[in-house]
């Protein structure tokens, strides 16, 4: 069922029904109205197979939390009966090792479920044992990325004794199947999702009315900028294969694909969770006008930020402060200066923590290729920034003024788009020819004469008609009202309604206009194939 | 005496008193949604009159399926290559018939079946004529085309016919679960006027001054290299040569022709629906397709269309292949595509004779398998056709030169060989850069940095003669 769908406003519009009129009636149970249609939402998005996955997967990392809150119990019992220090040390640890153990276990099985399914094939065709990447038939389930991500998490919470356990296996599988996520997050953390979850909900006009909104924000980008998009990039992306493509079109291609990967992926977020505030809930936010960015480091924590929270709290932190990197730091700061040696050891986790983010996205070169872009950059930029320091300050620079934050915002933006190379473009040889013809054989004169030869559709605007640039122009607007802080959707629904009406037929019309423009399947996601 | 507490209730800020709830909120709400409903239809109806053309090539052929009078006694449906390969005046003329075409751009098998169904309740028919291809099969149903056809299809019913219509394409399985379905909502937006002032004036126009959708209306739907207009009588005198656009017509006899698990209970479906009416003889054609499409084809055909036949005669059906028949009963001629789909009128003319003379002589008891191939002998119908038919060929870069991979469109007993040129544009002649042989990849140096054109010529092994086709590129970047 696409989101994008008759049926998926069907679905939602009966889901509401049942569910604020069982809040209403009975007073509780609306989670159970929740996870039905969830667990009914994945089912008609996949197989028997795919569901039995998911459910595994909510298993395995229920039990886990369980074993881990059970033995908490039982430590806790076994210190209270002795007196003796050194015994309840010794019964603590011996508790914390039964853990580790558990923990270990239960992570080996989920994660190893995640990799049969994103990666056994690949491996395969690596060592010459499969034809193909695919040729195996290994079907990905829907956002089983997103939903083992998100049950780890827990997992990992329980363990630190975050949060408590949840005893009830069917909460804890709504919290893993809850629909609006499932396609391609947020990654929700459980202490913020869970509970709201489970809790009872009233009808809000004010939150319906909010959720709609960014429902039909996010159907904007998608539909007008992304989905418009799609083919032109698809297009130019393909004819880069062709060495003798001038650099030009490489650029031209990997800025489009910029902007269709943005309003894909965040049109997307948008209209999730614009599905799950008509519920009452709220999820993680997933993007902060990241185009904004005056850092690689600052992007990172404004683009896909779930993602970004879960590595540094479940990979970041743990390696950062394991005893072989804090023997390194003390080795570093011994011998090349105290700054440095703080600083390394954080280089070389993020190093890490960006090929794991990688290969999340998949273990093909060119993934790989793009972590490590993205960790050295941030890492070498960390490594260097006492020395940025001391030349903005000779140089008299002052980095909160207007020209320098456009100036660091473009030249992060430059950085972003040379990673998006090795992202966009599946072929790392190409990926690298493209790169290096970019900057050594541009061609700006042959752009023209050689566009066409791309197959590109709408060749009088270069394969972006002018609908795109007005629903880029309106969401670089609203990007720019939210960077200074405006709640944009309370200010439009405080608007007198003539007005207000007239933006929503408006909007309407861009969108529907633009179904007709599509290059591209209206309902499916890039991210979803994660 | 006032307490502190009296005053601060008195004079307390107005952004701290408590809020009130808003009387009637959801119903306000509800009465909100109704209005912006109501003001998002009327953009759509006015974005439709803009938008929609007027007089589409269904509306047109439903128009004209209604001013039909109570002898109409032939129906032909399919999709445009059926709608090309039928001059109803011409098949009338030759067998006597009164006959009207419901074909329509990508018409589904259910729409075929819905339009035959539709016909034969409505008119005492003798014949219903379903046109199909391999394409009929191998492409997944156009949710475009046949919201279209529905629309038009509906305009001339009773109001529950219409509805039932429109419900049967809203629940189907292809429409229902998937993003197009949305687009039903603005059914302009399947098939609209290009997004231009010109041509949406144009439109608005055509809606003011014409009473009905065939009224000296020309709809020009340009598609890569062919031109489609419709006033009734189909389509213009196009003649495509395919020679020069052969790049463009690509080999594809290694790809998967398999025809779609879905599609083929589609055509079951719509020769059940034919069968409902025992008065009406189904004939189904296997329309003729350019040599280079036969040859695309080639592996799976034989194969495919049995089974189709199979089906056709299990329901009580006839089943004529015109790819089939000896050259002496249906040869090919030259200048008869109007592009690589689609007949021209005279193409259509001859087509539509010759499918009324054979279905007169199989009416009248006559065996016509004698001018027809049989699939068992489908390599001996290959080995008939002793020419190359066409060349053409692709280009990429590739260490400091140019790489050609050739391809070619010839009879299965005509050798191949093929010679690379590439023009001086100082000398304005060609000069050889491999000559020829039978080869398919060609590889040469290219020194610095531009565009050049490319030309690539074939000619059979051993023949020393002049070429017999050739193709050619510009504009190349190296």
């Amino acid at each position: 069922m696409s989101i994008i769908s008759v049926v998926f406003v069907l679905f939602i519009c009966a889901l509401i029904l049942v569910y604020y009129a069982v809040g209403r009636v009975a007073g509780k149970g609306q989670w159970v109205v929740l996870l039905v249609g969830s667990l009914a939402f994945y089912w008609l998005q996949g197989t028997w197979l795919t569901m039995l996955v998911l459910v595994l997967v909510a298993a395995v990392t229920w039990l886990g939390s369980l074993a881990f809150a059970r033995l908490d119990g039982q430590a806790k019992e076994r210190r209270k009966a002795t007196r003796d220090r050194a015994e309840r040390k010794r019964i603590k640890q011996s508790f914390a090792r039964r853990k580790r153990v558990v923990l270990v276990a239960t992570l080996v099985a989920s994660l190893g479920i995640l990799s049969y399914f994103k990666y056994w094939n690949v491996l395969l065709n690596y060592v010459g044992m499969a034809d193909s990447p695919t040729s195996l038939g290994i079907l990905l389930p829907l956002g089983i990325s997103f939903y083992t991500m998100q049950s780890v998490g827990y997992l990992i919470d329980t363990y630190n004794q975050k949060c408590e356990a949840e005893r009830n296996f069917a909460r804890h599988l709504l919290f893993v199947s809850y629909f609006p996520q499932v396609i391609q997050g947020p990654i929700n953390p459980y202490e913020t999702l869970g509970p709201q979850l489970c809790a009872r909900h009233a009808f809000s006009v004010e939150g319906t009315r909010r959720g709609l909104l960014r429902f039909g924000y996010g159907l904007l980008k998608k539909v007008c900028i992304a989905n418009v998009l799609g083919g032109t990039v698809t297009k130019l992306l393909a004819s880069l294969t062709n060495p003798a493509m001038p650099g030009s079109i490489a650029v031209y291609g990997v800025l489009l694909y910029s902007i269709q990967m943005y309003a894909d992926f965040s049109g997307g977020i948008d209209m999730v969770e614009g599905v799950s505030e008509l519920f009452g809930i709220q999820m993680a936010p997933n993007f902060r006008q990241p185009y904004f960015s005056t850092s690689l480091s600052v992007f990172w924590q404004r683009w896909h930020m779930s993602l970004g929270v879960w590595v540094r709290s479940y990979v970041f932190y743990p390696l950062a402060v394991t005893k072989p990197f804090r023997q390194f730091g003390r080795w570093g700061t011994k011998r090349l200066g105290r700054t440095v040696g703080r600083t390394l050891p954080a280089c070389v986790a993020n190093v890490i923590v960006f090929l794991i983010v990688g290969a999340w996205h998949g273990i093909e070169l060119h993934y790989l290729a793009w972590g490590l872009f993205n960790g050295v950059v941030i890492a070498v930029s960390d490594l260097l920034s006492p020395v940025f320091d001391k030349v903005c300050a000779v140089l008299r620079i002052n980095r909160k003024s207007g020209p320098y934050l456009v100036f660091a915002m473009l030249r992060t933006f430059a950085v972003v788009n040379v990673a998006r190379y090795f992202d966009c473009i599946t072929d790392l040889s190409v990926a690298l020819s493209a790169l290096r013809r970019s900057v050594l054989e541009f061609h700006a004169s042959m752009f023209a004469s050689v566009i066409p030869s791309t197959g590109i559709s709408y060749q009088p605007y270069y394969g972006v008609p002018p609908i795109v640039l007005v629903a880029c122009a309106l969401v670089f607007v609203v990007s720019v009202a939210c960077e200074r802080g405006a709640d944009v959707r309370a200010c439009i629904m405080g608007w007198n309604v003539v007005p207000r009406f007239a933006l929503y037929v408006g909007i309407g019309a861009m969108i529907a206009i633009s179904f007709g423009l599509e290059t591209v399947s209206g309902g499916t996601f890039l991210y979803a194939n994660f | 005496m006032r307490t502190s507490s009296t005053s601060s209730q008195r004079h307390r800020p107005s952004h701290l008193a408590p809020k009130k709830k808003p009387r009637w909120a959801g119903l306000r709400l509800a009465v909100g949604a109704v209005v912006l409903v109501a003001l998002l239809a009327a953009a759509d109806y006015v974005l439709a009159l803009c938008l929609q053309p007027y007089g589409t090539i269904t509306e047109v052929t439903w128009w004209t399926y209604r001013q039909a009078g109570d002898d109409l006694d032939t129906v032909f449906v399919g999709n445009s290559r059926m709608d090309a390969s039928i001059d109803p005046a011409a098949f009338d003329k030759t067998i006597g018939s009164k006959s009207v075409s419901l074909s329509t751009v990508f018409q589904a098998l259910e729409d075929s079946g819905s339009a035959a169904a539709t016909a034969a309740s409505e008119h005492k028919l003798k014949r219903i004529v379903l046109g199909i291809s391999p394409s009929s099969l191998c492409e997944g149903r156009h949710i475009q085309s046949s919201s279209t056809f529905t629309q038009a299809k509906a305009a001339g019913e009773p109001l529950p016919q219409a509805i039932a219509d429109y419900a049967a394409l809203l629940t189907s399985k292809q429409f229902f679960f998937v993003d197009k379905s949305v687009s039903a909502l603005f059914p302009w937006t399947y098939s609209h006027v290009p997004y231009q002032r010109s041509a949406i004036i144009t439109n608005l126009r055509n809606r003011r001054y014409y009473s009905s959708p065939i009224d000296g209306n020309w709809n020009s739907v340009v598609k890569d290299f062919w031109k489609v207009n419709a006033l009734g009588d189909r389509y213009v005198d196009a003649v495509a040569d395919f020679t020069t656009v052969s790049n463009s017509l690509r080999d594809t006899r290694d790809e998967d022709h398999s025809f779609l698990e879905d599609r083929k209970q589609a055509f079951v479906d719509c020769l059940d629906a034919c069968d409902d009416y025992d008065d009406v003889q189904l004939y189904v054609v296997a329309l003729p397709l350019p040599f280079f499409e036969l040859i695309n084809h080639s592996r799976s055909y034989p194969e495919q269309m049995q089974w189709i036949k199979e089906q056709t005669e299990a329901h009580g059906g006839v089943y004529i292949d015109f790819n089939l028949a000896h050259g002496d009963y249906y040869p090919p001629v030259e200048g008869e595509y109007a592009d690589q789909d689609h007949l021209n009128p005279a193409g259509s003319k001859r087509f539509s004779e010759t499918l009324a003379k054979t279905i007169a002589r199989i009416e009248s008891g006559e065996d016509v398998q004698g001018d027809f191939y049989s699939y068992e002998e489908w390599d001996d119908l290959l080995a008939s056709y002793d020419w190359i038919y066409l060349v053409g060929f692709d280009v990429t870069g590739k260490d400091d030169g140019l790489l050609a991979t050739i391809w070619s469109f010839e009879g299965s007993q005509v050798d191949v060989e093929y010679e690379v040129s590439v023009l001086d544009p100082k000398t304005g002649e060609y000069e050889v850069v491999s000559s020829y042989g039978p080869t398919k990849e060609r590889w040469w140096p290219m020194e610095g940095d531009g565009v050049c054109t490319i030309r690539v010529r074939a000619r059979r092994v051993g023949s020393h003669g002049a070429a017999e086709q050739e193709s050619t590129r510009q504009d190349v970047p190296y």
